[in-house]
């Protein structure tokens, strides 16, 4: 999606204009929130559960580099080929390199005649589009379709995912109704079976022609060599099975040293992301189909991604980001999210987490002011199933921005006047000589709703007739 | 009591010292009738919590060095602000303190309570015998419940008044969507949380919405303000202190 982290205020107001995008934020994030804490509720030990997540996940980072060369050596052995990148655009080279040659010498034209679009079918991977895969793509002459059922919505809609694990959360199915009358030609129909059934019929079709399936990928274990993914819709087997080449794309972060971190982290995963005890499948793409089989792809591709997450590794105070097993539930408790949803973020990842990784992946610059879209309520890191200190992290981030960005003069020459007059009580003490009805036209004129400090929404409130140190002096004469 | 002999120092943060003077107030009388004298050390200023939330650490840490000069010496300091105390003691490590202000911190870190909780723990006051007639609403503040752990403490203590029904609304746990320089970088933002906070607690047939941070409070009371809404703001310590009649 393109960027828009800069024009971040401009982005909250227009979500704040939008009742129905409001109404159905707050209405999914509740949903998820009730359902997760219903499963959550059922795991005594789930704290300890969490710890222990944070610890392996913990161990894991410390040694990533060995971690994810076990990966490369036991997939490879299997015959899974697996790629290294440093940034989206070596991916999508590589990965349109691996389509282009999929694709070569197979048919192009129809019986009719017309140039048919050599067919990609993708399942849901927030990393792809991250990398921009998809545009890439179909720069190249493929026709790339979304067949997880969110992801096929905003796709046809042109709009990008606003969730991390719901991608069209941000349309009731009114909203989806009117979109499939206005894209797909169909009469409106608002009932979701109706709806999903229509998304089927036609997906149905493009799964059986798709000549490459490229999947995200939620776990890859080392030990085994074993990328894997967790969906419900049944979508992410077809389009592992059916085309002949699969490439699953992955952030070095995905890697878990042992099946026995495997089994831990799928406890949490749809617990959080959508309060599931377990998801309908967990697809382990385990090695490239052999000849005598009949499903399955012949190549199966492994694209291993850095772009941006080792600035992270190498942060101690951000290492633990990585932690993140991108389960949503923090986008759903934050109370920013529930109010503007997604878009208003303006890239990839919204939510607590992505705005502590815009910073890391876009340069602080083009991120400076996300971190400072948050009450520090401390939510997120309340309900994140891997125990990042999300809060605190934006806190840190905070300091990092005003370090290294150009700040307003007006603001820098605020908060050095306030620092001095805090830090010396002889200066704070002339200032409080001053008379209070003086000091509260000041305020006044600041606070007026013309020169809205404070909003237009909100009264400002009044100086104190007396400030604490006369009232007390007042009542109870010492003083120290 | 264990606490007779103990110096118990008051830090009232700056807002409180120039908007809401009488949650102070409230604090000291609350004090007294439990027998503890509070000292008000009146060199202090502020926690440095609203420059280290601006990105401004460089400027908050000579304020967490002149305040943990100031209150090094005392056994106890009581503040009438979860937000406050949290700075102090979980965040004040994270300003690059030079070693003698480490070496206070640690002292001062385990001494510094918010005040109910001073009062529940520290006092062993767990209930309140006097009387407030009305429907209160619970807000509990995000850095009070989730970094110093708050919960049971003020609704033991205002729930013991007579008269006084407490309603915790389901989003009670939420933020009030003040959050300090956000409420001043992202206006309608801001306000938009807390016109839902405002809602739920109405909607709950409340009067009064109440927490242990006045920093909350001036939020919530500025909209309920503007918006007409027919709801007031009161610090918990306030209304503990009245039920008292100590005014
Ligand atoms: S940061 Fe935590 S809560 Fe948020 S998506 Fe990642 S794992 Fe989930």
């Amino acid at each position: 999606m393109e960027t828009t982290t800069q024009t971040l205020k401009a982005n909250i107001r227009s979500a704040l204009n939008n009742d129905r995008l409001q109404a159905a934020v707050l209405k999914a994030t509740n949903h998820s929130l009730a359902k997760r804490a219903e499963v959550v509720a059922e795991l005594p030990n789930w704290e300890a559960m969490r710890s222990e997540a944070a610890l392996r996940r913990d161990r894991t980072l410390t040694r990533l580099d060995d971690t994810l060369l076990e990966l490369e050596k036991n997939a490879t052995a299997k015959g899974i080929q697996v790629h290294w990148v440093a940034d989206g655009e070596e991916a999508n080279q590589i990965i349109g390199q691996i389509c282009r040659e999929a694709v070569s010498g197979s048919e192009t034209t129809s019986t009719k005649g017309e140039v048919v679009k050599p067919l990609i079918a993708k399942s849901k991977s927030m990393t792809t589009e991250e990398i921009g895969l998809t545009p890439f793509l179909e720069s190249l002459g493929f026709e790339v379709v979304e067949t997880d059922l969110g992801e096929y919505i905003v796709q046809i809609a042109g709009q990008a995912p606003s969730h991390i694990t719901a991608p069209a959360l941000h349309l009731s199915r009114q909203d989806v109704g009117r979109i499939f009358v206005e894209k797909l030609g169909v009469e409106y129909r608002e009932d979701p079976v109706e709806l999903i059934n229509i998304a089927r019929g036609i997906l149905r079709q493009k799964f059986l022609s798709a000549q490459v399936g490229i999947t995200g990928c939620n776990f890859a274990v080392a030990e085994t060599g074993t990328p894997l993914i967790v969906e419900n819709e049944g979508n992410g087997r077809l389009v592992s099975a059916i085309p002949r080449v699969q490439i699953a794309v992955m952030g070095i972060e995905k890697v878990v040293a042992t099946l026995d971190d495997l089994m831990l982290l799928l406890e949490l995963l749809p617990r959080s992301a959508t309060g599931q005890r377990i998801t309908g499948s967990v697809i382990f793409f385990n090695r490239p189909s052999s000849s005598r089989e009949s499903d399955g792809p012949r190549e199966l591709h492994l694209v291993i991604l850095d772009n941006g997450r080792t600035k992270a590794l190498a942060d101690p105070k951000l290492r633990a980001v990585l932690r993140c097993i991108r389960c949503g539930a923090c986008l759903n408790a934050c109370p920013i999210y529930r109010t503007t949803g997604g878009h208003a973020y303006g890239w990839t990842y919204p939510g607590p987490i992505g705005a502590v990784l815009a910073p890391v992946f876009l340069g602080l610059e083009k991120a400076k002011d996300l971190p400072f879209a948050s009450t520090l309520c401390g939510r997120c890191s309340e309900i994140c199933p891997v125990k990042i200190d999300l809060h605190h992290m934006l806190l840190h981030l905070r300091q990092e921005i005003v370090a290294a960005c150009p700040q307003p003069i007006l603001e820098k020459v605020m908060w050095q006047t306030w620092e001095t007059v805090m830090d010396h009580p002889a200066l704070n003490q002339a200032l409080a000589a001053i008379p209070r009805f003086l000091l509260h036209e000041v305020l006044r004129s600041h606070w007026s709703p013309k020169l809205p400090l404070w909003g237009r929404d909100r009264s400002s409130p009044n100086l104190a007739k007396e400030s604490f140190a006369q009232m007390f002096k007042r009542e109870f004469g010492e003083h120290k | 009591m264990a606490l007779l002999n103990s110096k118990v120092a008051l830090f009232i943060p700056c807002y409180t010292e120039q908007f809401f003077p009488e949650t102070g107030m409230a604090l000291v009388r609350l004090l007294k009738y439990f027998s503890v004298a509070p000292i008000y050390v009146s060199s202090q200023s502020c926690c440095g919590q609203p420059a280290f939330n601006s990105g401004q650490g460089r400027l908050a840490k000579p304020l967490a060095e002149r305040f943990l000069r100031l209150f090094e010496s005392y056994d106890w300091i009581v503040a009438p602000s979860g937000s406050c105390v949290s700075m102090v003691r979980n965040l004040y490590g994270e300003l690059g303190l030079s070693p003698q202000a480490l070496r206070q911190w640690e002292l001062v870190r385990d001494r510094i309570y918010e005040g109910t909780q001073f009062i529940y723990h520290q006092l062993g006051i767990h209930a309140i015998e006097g009387r407030f007639p009305g429907k209160v609403a619970l807000h509990e503040s995000c850095h009070g419940k989730r970094e110093l752990g708050i919960e049971h403490e003020p609704r033991s203590l205002l729930s013991s008044i007579t008269d006084l029904e407490l309603v915790v609304p389901p989003d009670a746990g939420e933020c009030c969507g003040f959050g300090g320089t956000f409420s001043v970088k992202f206006p309608e933002l801001s306000a938009a949380i807390g016109l839902k906070k405002l809602a739920s607690a109405i909607s709950c047939g409340a009067e009064i919405i109440t927490a242990v941070d006045d920093s909350c409070l001036m939020h919530l009371q500025g909209l309920a303000q503007r918006q007409r809404l027919n709801i007031r703001t009161m610090h918990a310590l306030v209304i503990m202190s009245k039920a008292l009649g100590l005014e």
